[in-house]
């Protein structure tokens, strides 16, 4: 599907500044053996092995909601496990584009289908709650989104019940909510989708707005396919009867009923390559090498050492 | 003849061997500098990272400007539930600038304990965690907000304004806070049902029972993951929201609540 030329095509497009940036995006997923699409280039695309999980968290919910027979069901899982390799292949065409901000979510596409699914294979009356139940799980999932970043902008502006109630909706129905990265959205302040500053007249009072305006937001511009593929401690959370990939379980080891630890598997293979150098007797010259890294701050620190010269200035009228 | 370059030749050996011999010794005294060096590792560590350090990664004269806009939008919003005449308004700013002044004191008098500049590592490494230790109570005040109700602002507030006119602060205090818990009790729902597809009922019962039995947290300054702020208030009330899912899934639901217990290493 993809090219050794498309990959150059990325690469000469490039600056030389970004060169360092480029690197090689592989779906890693083992089973998809000579199947497998390799997409080069700095765009990832959805893994298969995502991409699953997702389908089988959306079954479940098919399940539970619409309640089919054994045969239904097994209808229903066929044409998913169709759709998702149709999926895989439609990404890794998606993946020439290199724009991820334009292809459609695997959440939307999914449902889409299973929708379509639901409406052939069950009942209308089935059929209709099944949708019900996705729109109502579409707006709580905008509605949390508004109402964090809602309280994000309140904790620089202090807003009054009332007016976070009116921000909550008026940023539930802006795009940048709809389509945040859930659900590392609710993970981190960083990545909360805040609107652009046009927004806000709309959702904050002048005197508000003057106060955001005058306070730094970092804003986080992070690809959705990166979260997508990602594990992050909700990746132990599955829906019953689904497996949990050892990956995970490696990552994220139980260690009491009550305690979960995050525990990065890469630690344990970098040590014995930390021992290794030690043994060697030249490890003494290494830190020579380290130290002119160190020197370096040292050269910038006078500049940084005039504000704090300033800074007494402010203490004095303090007692 | 032949002598004389035997000669000449042995004298070039020994010279040969003097100059090697030298460049060992230099070699040596160099390696000795470098492990000399090595010994005295240096850490810079300047007032403006210690600034950092206590105010999310802000030097102390721009925290000290985000308290005083804190101030103004304070002031703002007790204004949208008590009319101010300019007299109660300039006594209300008056107690936020001293509120300001005591806490930026206080930080300034803890700063001057610590040494500063080119430190030795050891000397650092012995220095940092005192340093954060004793700069924990202050970061925390300082992101919970400067005019709390243990501040003179708000004593002053009290005493400015009429009972009732107090009493409205309060309460609209008390609505402003439940309303941003409910927020975060909503989000943390959501997140649950990223990974355990809920359906409305489940939804809606889960974020009543949570609301209803459980007290509103303080506004957070969001410098922590908010699932993990939020999660405790689940574990609180688990018994009532086990009827709410089936058997097989409450452990699932069990496992999401257990990750309040979440350390990152």
């Amino acid at each position: 599907m993809s090219s050794p030329n498309h990959c150059l095509i990325g690469m000469n497009t490039l600056s030389k500044k970004l060169m360092p940036l480029v690197f090689l995006v592989t779906i890693c997923d083992p089973t998809l053996g000579a199947e497998g699409q390799v997409v080069r280039g700095r765009v990832a695309v959805p893994q298969l092995l995502k991409i699953k999980e997702l389908v089988a968290r959306e079954l479940y919910f098919v399940k539970k909601v619409c309640n089919p027979s054994p045969e239904q069901f097994q209808t229903i899982s066929d044409s998913a496990a169709t759709k998702t390799t149709e999926m895989q292949a439609m990404y890794a065409e998606y993946g020439k584009t290199r724009k991820p901000d334009t292809w459609p979510r695997p959440e939307a596409v999914i449902t889409r289908h299973l929708q379509q699914v639901v409406k052939e294979t069950l009942s209308n009356t089935v059929s209709q709650t099944y949708t019900r139940e996705l729109e109502a799980r579409k707006n709580a999932n905008d509605l949390a989104t508004a109402s964090l970043v809602a309280n994000f902008i309140d904790s620089h502006v202090s807003m009054s019940a009332a007016e976070i109630e009116n921000a909550t909706e008026k940023l539930a129905e802006l795009d940048t909510t709809k389509n945040a990265q859930t659900p590392v959205v609710y993970l981190y302040q960083h990545m909360l989708p805040l609107p652009p500053l046009e927004n806000f007249p709309a959702i904050l009072t002048p005197e508000q707005h003057s106060l955001w305006k005058l306070q730094s937001h970092t804003k986080y511009s992070g690809g959705w396919v990166n979260y997508f593929n990602s594990n992050n401690f909700l990746s132990v959370v599955h829906p019953p009867g689904t497996i949990i990939q050892p990956e995970v379980l490696e990552k994220f080891q139980i260690i009491k009923a009550n305690e979960v630890m995050i525990v990065p598997a890469r630690p344990a293979q970098v040590k014995p390559a930390q021992v290794k150098p030690a043994q060697a007797k030249p490890a003494q010259a290494k830190p020579a090498q380290a130290k002119p890294a160190q020197v370096k701050p040292a050269q910038v620190k006078p500049a940084q050492v005039k504000p704090a010269q300033v800074k007494p200035a402010q203490v004095k009228p303090a007692p | 003849m032949i002598q004389t370059i035997r000669v000449s030749r042995l004298l070039n050996c020994v010279l040969a061997f003097m100059l090697l011999a030298t460049c060992a010794a230099s070699t040596r005294v160099l390696d000795a500098a470098q492990v000399v060096r090595h010994a005295v590792r240096m850490i810079n560590y300047n007032p403006e990272n210690f600034d950092r350090l206590c105010f999310r990664n802000m030097i102390a004269s721009a925290a000290r400007d985000h308290a005083r806009l804190m101030l103004k939008a304070q002031l703002i919003m007790t204004e949208s539930s008590a009319s101010l005449t300019d007299d109660q308004r300039q006594k209300l700013m008056l107690a936020g600038q001293i509120d300001i002044q005591r806490f930026f004191a206080k930080f300034e008098s803890l700063k001057r304990n610590w040494v500063f500049g080119s430190i030795p590592q050891d000397v650092f490494s012995q220095q940092f965690p005192k340093m954060r230790e004793s700069a924990a109570p202050l970061m925390a005040r300082f992101q919970s907000g400067l005019h709390d109700n243990q501040s003179l602002y708000h004593k002053t507030l009290a005493k400015t304004l009429t009972p009732q006119e107090f009493e409205l602060t309060e309460a609209a205090a008390l609505k402003r806070k439940q309303t941003l818990y409910r927020n975060l009790v909503r989000a943390t729902v959501a997140a649950l049902d990223s990974r355990l597809p809920l359906t409305v009922k489940q939804r809606d019962g889960v974020i009543q029972t949570v609301l209803s039995n459980t007290e509103p947290m303080d506004p957070i300054s969001y410098t922590q993951p908010m699932l993990f702020l939020v999660l405790p208030k689940f574990a609180e009330v688990q018994t009532q929201l086990e009827p709410l899912f089936s058997e097989e899934e409450w452990p699932v639901v069990m496992r999401f609540i257990n990750l309040s217990g979440l350390r990152k290493r």
